[in-house]
C-alpha cells in the first residue's frame, strides 16, 4: 500500500537534520565508546581490548586522584556559586533602578574567553608581581602562595570558577525571581509572616526548578573544567589541580593513548549522568516533602517554572 | 517503500559528504602535485621560513605554503595527518627527537637520494648530524641545535665584596659554579636580597619547574651529571641490554632531591615558571643563575627586554665529582668534575613526508633553510627559535657582533655552546618511540616530588613502573632498536 506523497516529503525535509544529528552527536559518542574497548594507536589497526582500558582506569592511582580533585572542585565551586548567585539575584531583584545595567555588569566575567580569564588570574595570583599579594603586603598582611601551594592552588581555581560562573547562576535565578507570582506573598504578608518565613516557605521552594537547572548546568560544566586551570596551574603544583579532563587530554592528545583516554571520557560521562540523575531524584523527592502554605501558590509556581 | 526511499536518500547524503571530504583532502595534498610546497611548522619556528620565503619563491617559481601550528598541538596535528592519510603536508619542521616515531610510521622519506646536491652536510656538529639518521640513512636536515647550559651574572659573582662574604660563609672562593653542590651554595647566597642595588628583590637561581612545560629537560640536565658515567655509555635512560629504566636509580633520585631543594632559592612562584618565564625574568635581571637552552644568551642581547646584556656569563651546566655507574651499580668518586652536557629537545629539524608530491622541490626548500648563509642568519636573528648547530656558527664571533642580535662579546657564549656540543660525555636526548609519553610520565613524577606529594624515590619508582609499562606496550625489542640507534650512529 502506497503512503501519501506528503510523508516522503516530510522525511526528506527531516533527513538533513537527522544526518547532522547522527554525524555530530551520535557518531562521535559511539566512536568513543568503541575506541574505549579497543587498543588503537594512530597509524595502527584497531584491536579489541575488552575491558582492559576500564580496568586500567580503576587501578590508575593518578586517574582516581584526578576524579577526587574534580569532585571537590565541582561540589565546592557550585555550592559557593549557588549561594552567591542566589544572594546576588535576590539583591538585584529588589533594586528598583538600573537593573539592566547591573545585569550587564554581572554578566561580564561570563563573556570573557576562559583563556583570557586564565592569563588574567595567573597574573593576579603571581606571588612576586601580582597585585593581590601586593595589596595584601600594603595592608601589612602576609602574602599568599596562591598557586604554588597545593591546597591554595585548589582554592584558587575554585575562586576563579566562582568569579567566572556565579553570574550564570544569578542570571537563571533572576529569571526565576521575576516569574514568581505575587499573590502568595500578599497573602503571607496579610497573615503576618516574617521575611525569613516567607523566604523559607515561599521563595526558596518556588525557586527550586530554577535552582535545579542552574546547579545541574554548572555541575556538568564544572566537571569538564579545563582551560582556566590549564592556563593558571597546568594541573600543578604536582598533580594538585589536575582534573580528570586535563588528565584525559594528557593521556589522549599528548601521549596519543586514544583508547585509554576514550575509556576515561566514558567513565566521566557515566559519572556525570549518574550524579545528575541522583541529584535530580533527591531534589524532586525533597521538593514533594516541602509543605507549602498555599496550594494555589504551588500550582502557580509550577506554571511559572514551565 | 517510503522507508527504503528514505534510507536511500540518507545513504546518498552520507556518501556525498564522504566524497566531498575526500575531494577536500585531495586538494590539500601537496598542492596538487605541482609547484606548491605545504610546510607544517610549530608556531615559534615560523620566522625561519618567512625569512627565506620571497627569495625561495622567486628562485624556484614555486609557492611556499606555511601552515603554522601551535607548538603544543604540533605532534598531534602531524601524526593525525600522517596516520589518517590526509596528506596535508610536504615538509614538516619538528623537534628531531620525534624522528623515531616518524621513521617507524614510514611518514618521512629517506633523504639519501637527494643528498648529492647538499654540499655542506659535513659542517653540521656531529651529534646533530647523527640524530637525523636511522640505520645509517639520513631522514632529516637539522636547522637548530640544542643544549642546556648555565648562565650567571658576572656583576654578582665577580663583586669583590660578595666574594669575601661568600668565602667567609662557605669556606671556598666564589666563582661560576662547576658542580651542582656549588650551584646550590651560590643560589642560596644570592637569594632573597637586592644584590644588584636596583631596588628590586633578587633571587639565586631560575629553572623552569612548571608542569607540562620543559621541566623534564631541566631535571634531566641535572640528573645526567650524576647518572651519565663516561664508562657506561648509553645507560642514561635505560640499561641498553635489558631496557630496564634507570630513572629511579640513585643518581636520578639524588638529582631530584636537590632539584626539589633548589625551588627555595628562586622566586616564590618558581614552580609556575616555564621556559618563557625563566628567560624573560632572567634577562630582566631577577636572578644570579639560570639553567636554560642557548635562548637566554640571545634574548639577553635585546635592549628592550634585557638589563643584563653586558653582565651575563656562560658556562657548562654544572657537573659532579661523584658519578653513579649504572653498569656496576656503584658511585664513583673522581678528582675532576665530570660534565655531561645534555642535548635536550635535540633541535628543530626538517623532513619530507612520504606523501609529498614533489620531493625534489621539497628538498630544495629544506636545503635552502640550511645553506651556510641562511643558517647563520637564522641562528643569529632573535625570535627564530634556532640555536647554533654548525661548526661555522661557533667560529666567528664577528658574525654575531654584526648580526641583528648585535651580540655583546659573543666569544664566551659560542665557546660554551661548542664545548657543550662536542664534549666527550655529551648526552643525547631520549630517542625512542613515543619519547613524549616517557617524558610526560617523568613530568608527573618530578612534579609530585616538587609538590611534596611523594618522596623523590617513590615518585621515580612510579615513573620507572610507567616506563616499563610503556616499553611492554610498544614492544621492548622495538624500543631497544630505536634506543640503541641513538647511540650507534
Amino acid at each position: 500500500m502506497k503512503k501519501p506523497r506528503g510523508t516522503i516529503t516530510k522525511h526528506l525535509l527531516v533527513a538533513p537534520a537527522l544526518v547532522m544529528f547522527l554525524a555530530v552527536t551520535i557518531f562521535p559518542l559511539l566512536f568513543t565508546l568503541v575506541l574505549s574497548f579497543s587498543n588503537w594507536k594512530l597509524g595502527g589497526k584497531m584491536q579489541f581490548a575488552g575491558f582492559d582500558n576500564y580496568k586500567r582506569a580503576f587501578t590508575d592511582e593518578l586517574f582516581l586522584k584526578t576524579l577526587l580533585i574534580t569532585c571537590v572542585i565541582v561540589v565546592v565551586a557550585v555550592a559557593i556559586e549557588y549561594v552567591l548567585g542566589f544572594l546576588l539575584a535576590m539583591t538585584v531583584n529588589k533594586v528598583v533602578r538600573g537593573k539592566k545595567a547591573i545585569r550587564i555588569l554581572i554578566l561580564l566575567p561570563m563573556m570573557l574567553a576562559p583563556v583570557v580569564i586564565g592569563f588574567m588570574w595567573k597574573m593576579l595570583f603571581d606571588e612576586s608581581y601580582g597585585p593581590i599579594n601586593h595589596f595584601l603586603g600594603f595592608l601589612g598582611l602576609p602574602t599568599v602562595s596562591w598557586i604554588t601551594n597545593s591546597t591554595m592552588a585548589v582554592i584558587s581555581v575554585i575562586l576563579v570558577d566562582v568569579w567566572e560562573w556565579t553570574p550564570l547562576i544569578a542570571l537563571i535565578l533572576m529569571a526565576g525571581f521575576q516569574s514568581l507570582p505575587k499573590e502568595p506573598y500578599e497573602s503571607a504578608r496579610v497573615d503576618g509572616s516574617s521575611e525569613w518565613k516567607i523566604f523559607k516557605d515561599l521563595t526558596f521552594p518556588m525557586l527550586i526548578p530554577a535552582s535545579i537547572a542552574a546547579i545541574l548546568l554548572r555541575s556538568i560544566e564544572t566537571f569538564k573544567i579545563f582551560d582556566t586551570i590549564f592556563v593558571i596551574t597546568s594541573g600543578g603544583p604536582g598533580t594538585a589541580t589536575t582534573t580528570s579532563t586535563i588528565y584525559a587530554y594528557t593521556v589522549g592528545l599528548r601521549n596519543f593513548n586514544l583508547s585509554y583516554a576514550a575509556a576515561i571520557c566514558i567513565i566521566l560521562l557515566i559519572i556525570v549522568v549518574v550524579l545528575c540523575t541522583v541529584f535530580l531524584k533527591l531534589v524532586l523527592k525533597k521538593r514533594k516533602n516541602i509543605e507549602l502554605p498555599d496550594e494555589g501558590a504551588v500550582a502557580e509556581m509550577g506554571v511559572a517554572a514551565k | 517503500m517510503a522507508k527504503k526511499f528514505f534510507l536511500s536518500v540518507l545513504m546518498v547524503v552520507m556518501a556525498s559528504v564522504l566524497i566531498l571530504s575526500g575531494c577536500s583532502n585531495g586538494n590539500n595534498s601537496a598542492g596538487g602535485g605541482s609547484k606548491v610546497v605545504n610546510v607544517a611548522v610549530g608556531s615559534f619556528a615560523t620566522s625561519s621560513l618567512t625569512m627565506i620565503k620571497d627569495e625561495w619563491e622567486a628562485r624556484t617559481g614555486a609557492t611556499m605554503n606555511i601552515i603554522e601550528i601551535p607548538f603544543g598541538s604540533l605532534y598531534e596535528k602531524l601524526v593525525t595527518s600522517f596516520a589518517t592519510g590526509t596528506n596535508s603536508y610536504d615538509v614538516v619542521v619538528y623537534p628531531s627527537n620525534w624522528l623515531s616515531d616518524f621513521v617507524e610510521g614510514n611518514y618521512i622519506q629517506d633523504l639519501e637520494p637527494f643528498m648529492a646536491e647538499k654540499n655542506n652536510w659535513d659542517d653540521i656538529i656531529p651529534a646533530f648530524a647523527n640524530m637525523q639518521k636511522f640505520d645509517g640513512k639520513r631522514y632529516a636536515v637539522p636547522i637548530d641545535g640544542d643544549s642546556i647550559i648555565m648562565y650567571y651574572r658576572k656583576d654578582a659573582l665577580e663583586n669583590e665584596e660578595y666574594k669575601k662574604q661568600f668565602e667567609d660563609k662557605y669556606g671556598y672562593p666564589l666563582a661560576p659554579p662547576t658542580t651542582w653542590a656549588e650551584y646550590r651554595d651560590v643560589a642560596e647566597f644570592f637569594n632573597g636580597w637586592d644584590w644588584d642595588n636596583d631596588g628590586q628583590m633578587n633571587y639565586g637561581a631560575l629553572e623552569a619547574l612548571a608542569p607540562k612545560n620543559v621541566d623534564g629537560y631541566i631535571y634531566i640536565t641535572r640528573a645526567a651529571s650524576y647518572a651519565a658515567h663516561p664508562d657506561a655509555k648509553g645507560y642514561l635512560f635505560f640499561d641498553p641490554e635489558t631496557m630496564e629504566p634507570q630513572v629511579n636509580n640513585p643518581a636520578f633520585v639524588k638529582a631530584l632531591e636537590e632539584w626539589v631543594e633548589i625551588k627555595k632559592f628562586g622566586p616564590p612562584n618558581m614552580v609556575n615558571y616555564g621556559g618563557g618565564e625563566v628567560r624573560g625574568n632572567y634577562v630582566a635581571g631577577q636572578s644570579a643563575l639560570a639553567i636554560d637552552w642557548a635562548d637566554i644568551g640571545i634574548m639577553a642581547q635585546d635592549p628592550d627586554k634585557s638589563k643584563i646584556k653586558d653582565k651575563i656569563g656562560f658556562a657548562l651546566a654544572p657537573g659532579s665529582k661523584e658519578i653513579y655507574n649504572a653498569k656496576t651499580k656503584a658511585w664513583d668518586q673522581q678528582d675532576q668534575v665530570s660534565y655531561a652536557p645534555y642535548l635536550a629537545f635535540s633541535g628543530f629539524t626538517t623532513s619530507i613526508t612520504t606523501s609529498a608530491s614533489n620531493p625534489e622541490l621539497a628538498f630544495d626548500l629544506i636545503n635552502s633553510l640550511d645553506t651556510d648563509e641562511n643558517a647563520l642568519a637564522g641562528v643569529t636573528t632573535p625570535g627564530t627559535a634556532r640555536n647554533p648547530y654548525r661548526g661555522k656558527h661557533l667560529e666567528d664571533p664577528a658574525a654575531w657582533e654584526n648580526s641583528p642580535t648585535n651580540f655583546f662579546e659573543p666569544k664566551g657564549y659560542l665557546d660554551t655552546i661548542k664545548e657543550s656540543y662536542t664534549h666527550p660525555n655529551v648526552q643525547i636526548d631520549l630517542r625512542v618511540l613515543k619519547a613524549g609519553s616517557y617524558l610526560d610520565a617523568l613530568g608527573v613524577g618530578i612534579q609530585q616530588a616538587l609538590a611534596g606529594e611523594k618522596s623523590s624515590q617513590d615518585a621515580l619508582d612510579a615513573v620507572a613502573k610507567e616506563w616499563n609499562r610503556l616499553n611492554e606496550e610498544i614492544g621492548v625489542d622495538n624500543q631497544k632498536k630505536f634506543y640503541l640507534n641513538g647511540y650507534n650512529q
